[in-house]
């Protein structure tokens, strides 16, 4: 208690400690609801002048933007169904509709308060148990393990938006298919790449999100206008009651901790514990309620864990020296510029700067509760704007969130051809969110399984050294199974007339 | 309508065989080759490729057994690739004449397209939301965009950039 005393001290008294958290705050809110200038960007910005600063000036400055950046994109994705970063992109699932039925604040507002609270669990967690937690989950989650959790993660989203499970099961075979294009995780071999060097980096995750999401639902919207079917957006800025909130506390428990477990896994991070958040209440609430359709439930499983997987993923980093994704990765970049090293150690010779990043973090999670309140009052008000002139405002910044990404006009085509995709798949029943988990989750799977196949060198029983991993298989298996059944006993309209 | 919905049905089946027939089909061009200890490069693909052909068939046998129509199908499709056009032409357009032009006639365009006909909105939406965005963008954020190959283009856009700056 102490040493967060301590830290919390140094970053209120320090003059340019607060400087550093309030611009990280609000810069952090302000990239991560612009996509393709994303958290990312700034990190990658500001990395050159971190040389600058002080070790614990410069590592809580990149713990404070994540943490804030994490939940700035909620607000784009449930305003106008644009995640501004991809653990966001759950968010846009249910929060979206709910913007359409007039629902924008209560949805902005759960967003709010579960970023918030999945951040500060997590944040708290991570003070009091860095040490043993990052031991036991990189000791046991190995790839089998990862492979696993990715087959769940697979099974569940197949009943995600889509107007039948074969439709879902088609969506996903869709992105796991887009997803081989590239290089293959074992050797490199080059896979429908048609001697395209762009190909060959594979089709890249942003523009086919923003594609799928923002484009396709500005052509959908467009095509309902010229049609003479405009719809006017009720603009409310209701956040949830209280006892709306206490109902979901089981949700928002299960979905810090998964969020949690996989932000401390490498490799995984946020987005993936996003997704699976999002999957398990759609498992877990089968037959109950509708996802999809504009249940808060999926903005709140989306964005506890998100935000939860935040401080999550600083514990591998700190602990182990193990970055879990591309921030926590220039985080690493921060401490060798400084000419430290991250690891189990750097509780004894670092202690101070520890306790600052877990105190910065804690903070800029508290911050979101207001910040984020007064963002919503001022952002929501955009949906009074009539939506032939936010059209092309729209189809604008998606173009230059796609373009900025890698500087090629490419990503662009594939931006715009991935939104046609989406207003076409939308159309006829399929699922985009489900095109996008495929995705991100086939080509993580292929390269868990690769890894898996060299670590168990091809032999069956091997397996059986990974009863987690089994565990896993068994849950996605059963879980395809069962909705199978359902599906199959589901009356068609034909047998029920 | 029953015979439109199994027709519609028939043609998501042939264009979900074509997407199955095209990954299999140039999996075989791979050059890598896995063994039992390694995930060959074509496996994934192809065991997707069998997944997605057996759920096509199986979600087929749903849709012809429907008989009511989807719900929200929405309006229909052919009027509304005209919303296409301006995206396709700004893309084209943007390496060539350069992102600053583009933006503007892709502003108007799609305006236009989205029913706007007021000269006076059509102006000032055109101009407010290309300030906004390159204020935002090229002032702010420092965002290369392309200048522009055609002759001319480059230099005009550089000394805009110049300017913004």
């Amino acid at each position: 208690m102490e040493n967060f005393i301590a830290g919390t001290t140094f970053l209120f008294t320090d003059p340019t400690a607060l400087m550093l958290f309030v611009a990280g705050l609000l810069g952090g809110m302000l990239f991560g609801c612009i996509p393709g200038i994303n958290l990312l960007t700034l990190g990658a910005v500001i990395l050159p002048f971190t040389a600058a600063m002080s070790p614990e000036h410069a590592i809580m400055l990149y713990s404070v933007i994540y943490c804030s950046g994490v939940f700035g994109g909620a607000i784009t994705a449930i305003l106008f169904n644009i995640p501004g970063s991809p653990e966001n992109a759950p968010t846009a699932f249910d929060g979206f509709p709910m913007t359409r039925k007039g629902e924008a604040g209560r949805a902005i507002g759960a967003a709010v308060l579960c970023s918030a609270l999945g951040g500060m669990a997590s944040a708290v967690v991570m003070m009091m148990a860095t040490p043993l937690v990052a031991g036991w989950a990189v000791r046991n989650f190995g790839p089998p393990e990862i492979f696993g959790l990715i087959c769940v993660g697979l099974a569940v989203s197949a009943s995600v938006g889509a107007r039948t499970l074969w439709a879902g099961l088609l969506s996903i075979c869709l992105g796991v298919l887009i997803g081989t294009i590239g290089s293959a995780p074992v050797d490199g071999t080059a896979r429908y790449a048609f001697g395209s060097y762009y190909l060959l980096a594979g089709i890249n995750f942003i523009p086919v999100v923003l594609g799928l999401f923002a484009v396709a639902e500005v052509f959908s919207q467009g095509a309902r206008a010229l049609s003479g079917n405009t719809e006017t957006r009720r603009v409310e800025v209701n956040f949830p009651s209280f006892a709306e909130f206490w109902a979901l506390k089981f949700a928002v428990i299960r979905s810090a901790i998964i969020g949690f477990f996989a932000g401390i896994l490498p490799g995984i991070g946020a987005t993936l514990a996003a997704f699976l958040s999002y999957g398990e209440a759609v498992r877990s609430n089968r037959g109950r309620k509708e996802f999809g359709k504009g249940e808060i439930e999926g903005v709140v499983a989306s964005e506890t864990a998100n935000n939860a997987a935040t401080g999550a993923a600083m514990i591998p980093l700190l602990a182990l020296g193990l970055p879990g994704g591309a921030l926590t990765a220039m985080m690493l970049g921060v401490f060798q510029i400084h000419g430290m090293e991250p690891g189990p150690l750097i509780f004894i010779t670092s202690s101070d700067l520890v306790w600052i990043v877990f105190a910065a973090m804690f903070f800029a999670n508290v911050a979101i509760f207001g910040l984020g309140y007064i963002q919503t009052r001022i952002v929501v008000h955009l949906l009074r704007v009539p939506f032939h002139l936010l059209a092309p405002a729209i189809l604008l910044i998606a173009t230059i969130g796609a373009y900025a990404l890698r500087n090629l006009t490419v990503d662009i085509w594939v931006m715009y051809i991935a939104g046609l995709a989406g207003f076409l798949l939308r159309r006829t029943g399929y699922s985009v969110a489900g095109v996008v988990l495929g995705l991100i989750l086939g080509s993580l799977g292929e390269n868990s399984l690769s890894k898996t196949l060299q670590l168990t060198r091809g032999e069956l029983d091997r397996w059986l050294e990974h009863p987690i991993a089994i565990g896993l298989i068994a849950l996605a298996i059963v879980t395809l199974a069962a909705n199978i059944l359902s599906e199959v006993r589901r009356p068609s309209a034909k047998r029920e007339a | 309508m029953t015979q439109g919905l199994k027709s519609r049905a028939a043609l998501e089946y042939v264009a979900w065989l074509a997407v199955a027939a095209f990954f299999y089909g140039f999996s075989f061009s791979f050059a890598g080759a896995g063994n039992d200890e390694t995930l060959g490069p074509a496996v994934w693909p192809r065991v997707f490729c069998f997944v997605l052909l057996i759920v096509a068939t199986l979600h087929l046998a749903r849709g012809m057994d429907e008989e009511e129509a989807i719900e929200d199908a929405g309006p229909a499709v052919l009027p509304s690739l005209k919303l296409f056009v301006m995206p396709i032409l700004f893309v084209f357009l943007i390496p060539r004449i350069g992102f600053y032009p583009a933006t503007l006639l892709f502003l108007l365009g799609q305006l236009l397209v989205l029913g706007e006909r007021r000269p006076v909105v059509l102006a000032t939406a055109t101009i407010g939301i290309a300030a906004a965005i390159f204020l935002v963008f090229t002032t702010l954020f420092f965002v290369a965009v392309p200048l522009g190959t055609w002759p001319g283009f480059n230099e005009m856009n550089g000394r805009f950039v110049t300017l913004l700056r």
